[in-house]
């Protein structure tokens, strides 16, 4: 477990793709999330 | 039938509870817009951005790095943790197969043409994950991924190469032997394929991760289970833990310095 | 000025030649606006009526009508380019090199090419999100949905073998890159599992197959191109008009 702190470049590499995929996973989801509530109020508003 | 009566038919077959308007103008004249802005766009890149055009194809000079096209790079940065029987073929076969099963095994009548999260919850956040992994790949495949196929952040200098630190990677079978002292001979021997305890014990751990996998949304998620049945199940959990599965290994490998989980004379995982 | 604008109208339109292409005249009644999508070959593609919901931008941000317009540019274009291009190793690369010095619009066309393609990639894995996020797959439209993620990969395949055409560097590599991919494959690659225990060697396995050789050669050349122009256009084609009639014959599943 040193070594990952031993290179920086490793965990940077991991952290990347951790926080890299959790962003655009969130991303898509809140896409869908926001339309889901833009055509909800839409709906509302008529 | 006479083209007025055709146009009544079809008029009438539409004239439903539900709001319609005629197709000439208002649909056609957004599809008229949009090829406008979309021509117009691909005239201004074509100006400012030529298509590149490099030497002539040489098969003496390898360039370093080959790039596949931006849309393989995905599959090329896998090829960094799985071998190319793999990230080549294997996974990109499942990829296919896993979308092209989707409408089949979602039994969930929600959502049906609309946008909606929270009445879909395990669909939009797994196919999410699934677009994330895949261009979170891209991403580094095009902007990371320099000299020697080392990483490269956009602040370091690009034409140097990188120093290959000695990592010395480990496969799973040896940390097994080394953390439990087991012997190195093998208990059984087919053809090529001498069987040690430790590479018996990766495959449980290997064969174990889908069958916990299974076996858990199963107890602790039993109406997950019974609306999707068992064969809709088996496909999605497998096709799920497999997607999973490909990012676990990916940090196993930059955590761990674990190079292959399962070891055979004619294949490696 | 609005009479002599309406006297030239007249002029073009009220004649047997003008009337004899277009039947019905510019639909400006309801009942030629229904007309037209009877009469008209192109727009026939399209129902008389439609929903008013179904004509949000937000709902499908015109997606899959952009990657169909990016391919028929691409097809425009790339007949363009056909004229210019050998697709023979010793001059490939310098037809390419022509059409951006000698031809008139060479660069622009070729540029326009490139550019549609990988606008196209983009929107078909952004239409198949859209499609995707708003459930446009479920009953009874599974079978579209599975026509259109053959498309994708058809579409990746054709933006692949069109990327060995102009024989540099990057093509040169790009495709050795891939094609040693084939080459791993269980069974049918000689580097694959249990490849070579079947028999597979490099001059009879699926790389042999695809490559028309064991080296990316004149020959792989020779097969991307005709790949790429010709067989998996007609193809696309084929599939896309079977993509667009299911979706006319589903009905489109957009909000009301």
């Amino acid at each position: 477990m040193d070594e990952i702190w031993g290179y920086p470049h490793r965990l940077g590499i991991t952290l990347f793709l951790i926080f890299g995929t959790a962003l655009l996973t969130v991303g898509f989801i809140g896409f869908t999330a926001w339309l889901e509530q833009s055509f909800k109020k839409e709906k509302i508003k008529k | 039938m006479e083209i007025s009566a055709l146009i009544k038919n079809e008029a009438e077959k539409t004239r439903s509870p539900e709001d319609t308007v005629l197709v000439w103008p208002n649909l056609v004249y957004i599809e008229l817009i949009s090829i406008l802005v979309a021509t117009a766009s691909l005239l201004f890149l074509s100006i400012i951005s030529p298509a590149p055009l490099e030497e002539l194809a040489s098969a003496d000079t390898t360039p370093n790095p080959t790039k596949a096209p931006w849309y393989f790079l995905g599959l090329q940065e896998l090829l960094v943790y799985f071998d190319p029987w793999l990230a080549g073929v294997v996974l990109p076969t499942m990829i296919i197969i896993g979308l092209i099963i989707i409408p089949y095994v979602d039994p969930n009548p929600n959502g049906k043409g609309y946008y909606t999260f929270s009445e879909r919850k395990f669909s939009v956040a797994g196919f999410s994950f699934g677009l994330g992994l895949w261009y979170i790949l891209i991403v580094i495949g095009v902007w990371t991924r320099g000299l020697d196929w080392s990483w490269y952040w956009p602040w370091s200098d690009w034409h140097v190469h990188m120093s290959v630190t000695a990592v010395k990677l480990v496969d799973l079978e040896l940390i097994f032997e080394n953390m439990f002292g087991l012997p190195k001979e093998p208990l059984v021997t087919l053809g090529r394929y001498g069987i040690t305890v430790a590479n018996l014990i990766t495959w449980v751990f290997f064969l174990g991760y889908y069958a916990v996998g299974f076996t858990v949304p199963f107890l602790l998620f039993r109406n997950f289970y019974n609306k999707l049945g068992l064969i809709r199940y088996n496909l999605v959990m497998f096709f799920f833990l497999s997607m999973s599965g490909v990012m676990l290994k990916m940090l196993l490998r930059l955590t761990f310095n674990i190079k292959y989980l399962v070891v055979t004379p004619w294949f490696k995982i | 000025m609005k009479e002599m604008i309406a006297k030239i109208v007249s002029l073009i339109t009220d004649n047997q030649v003008y009337r004899s292409i277009f039947r019905h005249g510019y639909p400006t009644t309801d009942a030629n606006r229904a007309l037209i999508m009877f009469s008209s070959v192109i727009l026939h593609l399209h129902p008389v009526r439609v929903r008013r919901g179904a004509l949000k931008i937000r709902f499908t941000w015109c997606l899959g009508g952009l990657t169909f317009f990016f391919f028929v540019m691409l097809a425009i274009t790339g007949v363009f380019l056909m004229f210019y291009y050998v697709p023979d190793t010793r001059r490939a690369y310098n037809d390419i090199k022509d059409l951006g010095t000698v031809v008139y619009f060479g660069s622009l066309f070729r540029n326009m090419h490139r550019w549609s393609a990988h606008a196209m990639v983009l929107s078909v894995w952004l239409h198949m999100t859209r499609v995707f996020m708003t459930g446009s797959y479920k009953p009874p439209r599974e079978f579209n949905w599975v026509v259109g993620v053959i498309l994708l990969v058809l579409t990746l395949v054709l933006s692949w073998t069109g990327y060995l055409l102009p024989w540099d560097q990057l093509a040169l590599w790009a495709v050795t890159v891939g094609s040693k991919m084939a080459e791993a494959a269980p069974l049918l690659g000689n580097a694959g599992p249990f490849g070579p225990e079947i028999g597979m060697t490099p001059e009879n396995d699926i790389r042999f197959v695809l490559l028309g050789g064991t080296v990316v050669g004149q020959s792989a050349l020779l097969r991307f191109y005709v790949l790429h122009c010709l067989a998996l256009p007609l193809v696309s084609a084929v599939l896309m008009a079977v993509h667009f009639w299911r979706i006319r014959k589903d009905g489109f599943s957009g909000p009301l």
